[in-house]
């Protein structure tokens, strides 16, 4: 389960626009592992299908438009669980925890 | 598995709690065993001991007992506390594949970062709430006393519902602003209010 939850961390990463990866100051999204965690991403299975949860933070540029975003944040979870081979995605839900309006540094 | 440690944090804490007040109640004599617990369950018979306490054993058992109601009392706040404030969330998409959400604390900070682009809005804090409608947006701002407020309240009206509606997709029903030329501090009452 951890590693499909990496798997997952680093496509969601990987989406331009996105700031990071957010396991919620309240909600405690975060799967855990021998020894290591993986927070902002929930993964569930069960009836042989695959339940993910990402919780993000949208970085802030004129163009934003969060349905997008999330669409395309979908489209990189599916890729990457398609890739992993672990079973029929079901569920995908995007909760963006937060809005970074402070400007990515360069470099 | 967050759920579930949840679930067994407010469960333990509820049985701390009944258990210290039944073991508090019965050491002050207010109740008997019989009265604290259910006549003839297995808790009447752990009860019984502590109604037959010296002074200073019950000195003892009343501390530990009141520090038990507090700890189980912080535990239960925090847990519900949580769950309240998990759910100010609102929805910006939800179709067969699942849900798309956004903290209420990301429009604010989406509010705060177009208000503070204003010319001559020297600091901005935005309230959001979500409403059946729509979004109701609350902008407390301080502005410069040389600016025009009556324009500048206008134009934060027209840029923070367009640009809310642009970058979260919900139609916002509804901004207010209040200006004020002092600093702002937080829970702090408005001097000047424009509508």
């Amino acid at each position: 389960m951890v590693a499909l939850a990496r798997a997952v961390a680093s496509a969601v990463k990987a989406v331009e626009g996105i700031a990071e990866l957010n396991d919620g100051q309240f909600d405690q999204a975060v799967t855990y592992g021998p020894n290591e965690k993986v927070p902002g991403v929930v993964v569930n299975f069960g009836d042989g299908a695959v339940d993910v949860e990402a919780h993000v933070t949208a970085q802030y540029v004129d163009s934003l438009v969060l349905s997008d975003l999330a669409a395309r944040v979908r489209q990189s979870i599916g890729q990457a669980v398609a890739d992993s081979g672990a079973g029929r995605l079901r569920r995908i839900d995007i909760v963006f925890e937060d809005i970074c309006t402070v400007p990515d540094s360069p470099g | 598995m967050s759920v579930f440690n949840r679930l067994f944090i407010i469960l333990l804490a509820l049985v701390l709690l009944v258990a210290a007040i039944a073991v508090l109640l019965t050491t002050l004599h207010v109740a008997q065993p019989s009265q604290a617990a259910p006549a003839g369950s297995w808790f009447v018979d752990r009860l019984t001991p502590f109604a037959q306490l010296d002074s200073s054993l019950s000195g003892w058992a009343i501390g530990v007992c009141v520090a038990f109601v507090v700890v189980a009392v912080v535990l239960l706040f925090l847990e519900l506390r949580v769950r309240s404030r998990a759910r100010h969330r609102v929805t910006i998409k939800e179709d067969d594949l699942g849900r798309v959400t956004l903290a209420l604390d990301g429009v604010r900070e989406l509010a705060d970062h177009e208000a503070s682009r204003v010319v001559g809005v020297n600091r901005a804090h935005s309230q959001v709430q979500e409403e059946q409608e729509g979004l109701h947006i609350l902008c407390r701002v301080s502005v410069d006393p040389t600016s025009n407020v009556p324009e500048m309240t206008a134009e934060l009206r027209e840029r923070l519902k367009s640009a809310v509606e642009h970058h979260v997709g919900l139609p916002v029903t509804e901004v207010s602003v209040e200006a004020q030329v002092a600093p702002l501090v937080s829970n702090q009452h408005p001097r000047r209010r424009v509508e």
